[in-house]
């Protein structure tokens, strides 16, 4: 995105809600309420500083406005962009610009949901589409195994590289506490679990779990001054590039491979400067793609890539160090954890599962089909 | 322009349909083809769009196959047809599991109920020698594939 300024903005204060299983009756506001109270004690701002709301949940179709109602705040600035999963990295640049150009100082990106609690179907119901829905496809789960099955044609991906991601996402999600899954995972069991669309068994799917978060921005200046050392927005991308499935281009293809380069030209830095990586999980194809189109590996290597552990614990890339939406948790829109983990990471928060020396993380979105691609590198105080 | 007060796209598929025929949009300004159907081609926003009926012969480029519970496999696919636009369907008439990238189909229409027009489905095209075939450069549709969805071609950025 040009007109931005690498490192004007900072990450000053982020926060999970309670995650996997909660109390019935919870609302997905209670959740984004809560974590958001959290965040601001991360950081030490009090709700009334807060004058710029973020927010999209797909049980709650005016996220800013009922979310400002519930906080009792009356922001000056508001945005309600919903594009699926990647809506909070979307979030993170709007408030950028927001903030650039004085419209709010203090930005509150939130997300809650409770699908666990009320079924994936009551939490997220597909839209009617007359050209799809006769053929009865098991949405978003169809769409992203048809684009494993041109991978696997096209590239000779396998099913076990698949099954590698999601045993390397278990791997370091038994190093997180907050992790919802806690048993090991090997390849034989991902391939020997319930088909639910070929080539994906529900291992290669993201978990259904309830959960939130929140994620506190204000200008450079201001994060100086506060709790925790800032994690400056080096660079951000945004693209669009379909919305159904039989209309993407090519199904090997995703516009991370926009996203990307506008982030890494932004930033001013390319893919070797790197130090952890945060990708939207939502089923295994989804993290081989990303490493291909955002530069980590050539187009079409994605499989042979992860195999062998390369973004396990010890690996050669630190990928997905919560346990990602395949094994942390993943409620419904996960976006916004997948910048939490990268934020924690460039403070040296996450204890057993932290890498080392990490100064810089890339964290990115992905909504719909594969439809929306957002990519967000956060630096800490070091890169700006 | 399509006068929407009097017929919709999707009606006009529709009825089609009902013929047991598998309709498409064609630019009269650049012959490209389009689909879904619209009031408007994408990019250009030209009007000048008029109907054609597919010949109903394209090529598997993208399968799955979904397993609902107490129900048999189900084939979902994206076809590209011979026109230069890719659909959703289903392959049926063989093994779910057997739909291959790159194989040849055939349209026929899916009856349809009550609340369901009649909808295009596919079958394969069988060969001389009688098994399923597989269209020429059909295994890599992908790179070939001219765009059908009006939007810019990330296609041709990939590899």
């Amino acid at each position: 995105m040009s007109g931005l300024k690498r490192g004007s903005v900072a990450v000053v204060g982020v926060a999970e809600s309670d995650l996997g299983q909660v109390a019935p009756h919870t609302s997905p506001v209670d959740l984004m309420a809560q974590a958001t109270l959290r965040a601001l004690d991360d950081c030490g701002l009090k709700l009334s500083d807060i004058d710029g709301v973020f927010s999209a949940a797909t049980q709650v179709r005016t996220a800013p406005m009922t979310l400002a109602e519930y906080l009792g705040i009356k922001p000056r600035y508001f945005d309600g962009t919903a594009i699926g999963g990647s809506s909070f990295m979307a979030h993170v640049a709007h408030a950028q610009a927001a903030i650039e150009h004085g419209l709010c100082e203090v930005a509150l990106i939130a997300y809650g949901s409770t699908q666990r609690s009320v079924s994936r179907a009551a939490a997220s119901p597909r839209e009617f589409n007359p050209y799809e829905s006769p053929y009865r496809p098991f949405m978003p789960s169809s769409a992203y195994a048809m684009a494993a099955s041109r991978h696997m044609h096209q590239y000779g991906t396998t099913r076990e590289q698949l099954a590698e991601v999601a045993v390397a996402a278990r791997k370091w999600a038994l190093l997180n506490p907050k992790a919802w899954e806690k048993e090991p995972l090997t390849i034989e069991q991902v391939l020997g679990a319930r088909m639910v669309s070929h080539p994906f068994t529900v291992r290669d799917c993201c978990l259904v779990v309830d959960g939130g978060g929140a994620m506190v921005l204000t200008s450079a200046a201001r994060a100086k001054s506060l709790k925790k050392k800032p994690v400056h927005v080096l660079g951000v991308g945004e693209s669009l590039s379909h919305a159904s499935i039989a209309s993407m281009p090519d199904l090997t293809v995703s516009a991370a491979a926009e996203s990307g380069p506008k982030a890494y030209t932004m930033a001013g830095i390319k893919p070797s400067d790197v130090d952890m990586v945060s990708l939207y999980d939502a089923f295994t194809i989804t993290p081989i793609l990303f490493l291909e189109d955002l530069g980590f590996c050539p187009k079409g290597e994605g499989g042979r890539f992860v195999a062998g552990g390369t973004i396990a614990p010890g690996g050669k890339l630190a990928v997905n160090t919560s346990g990602g939406g395949l094994s942390y948790c993943h409620p419904g829109m996960y976006g916004l954890l997948v910048m939490i983990e990268a934020v924690r990471q460039v403070r040296g928060e996450c204890d057993k599962r932290q890498v080392k020396d990490c100064d810089v993380a890339l964290a990115h979105g992905n909504g719909g089909v594969l439809s929306s691609q957002c990519t967000v590198l956060f630096g800490g105080p070091s890169t700006v | 322009m399509q006068d929407l007060k009097q017929q919709s796209p999707y009606g006009v598929f529709i009825e089609h349909c009902k013929k047991g025929e598998l309709a498409f949009q064609v630019c009269a300004d650049d012959g490209r083809a389009v689909f879904y159907p619209r009031v408007a081609a994408p990019r250009s926003g030209s009007t000048n769009l008029e109907w054609r009926v597919s010949k109903g012969l394209g090529t598997v480029y993208a399968t799955t196959v979904v397993y609902y519970k107490g129900e048999p496999p189900l084939n979902v696919a994206l076809v590209d047809l011979d026109e230069g636009f890719r659909m959703m369907s289903r392959v049926e008439g063989t093994d779910p599991l057997q739909v291959r990238i790159g194989m040849r189909v055939k349209v026929k229409m899916a009856p349809g109920d009550d609340k369901q027009p009649p909808f295009p489905v596919f079958t394969p095209l069988l060969t001389e020698e009688g098994s399923p075939g597989s269209g020429g450069g059909g295994g890599s549709g992908g790179q070939n594939h001219p765009d059908p969805s009006g939007h810019p071609s990330l296609g041709r950025r990939g590899k």
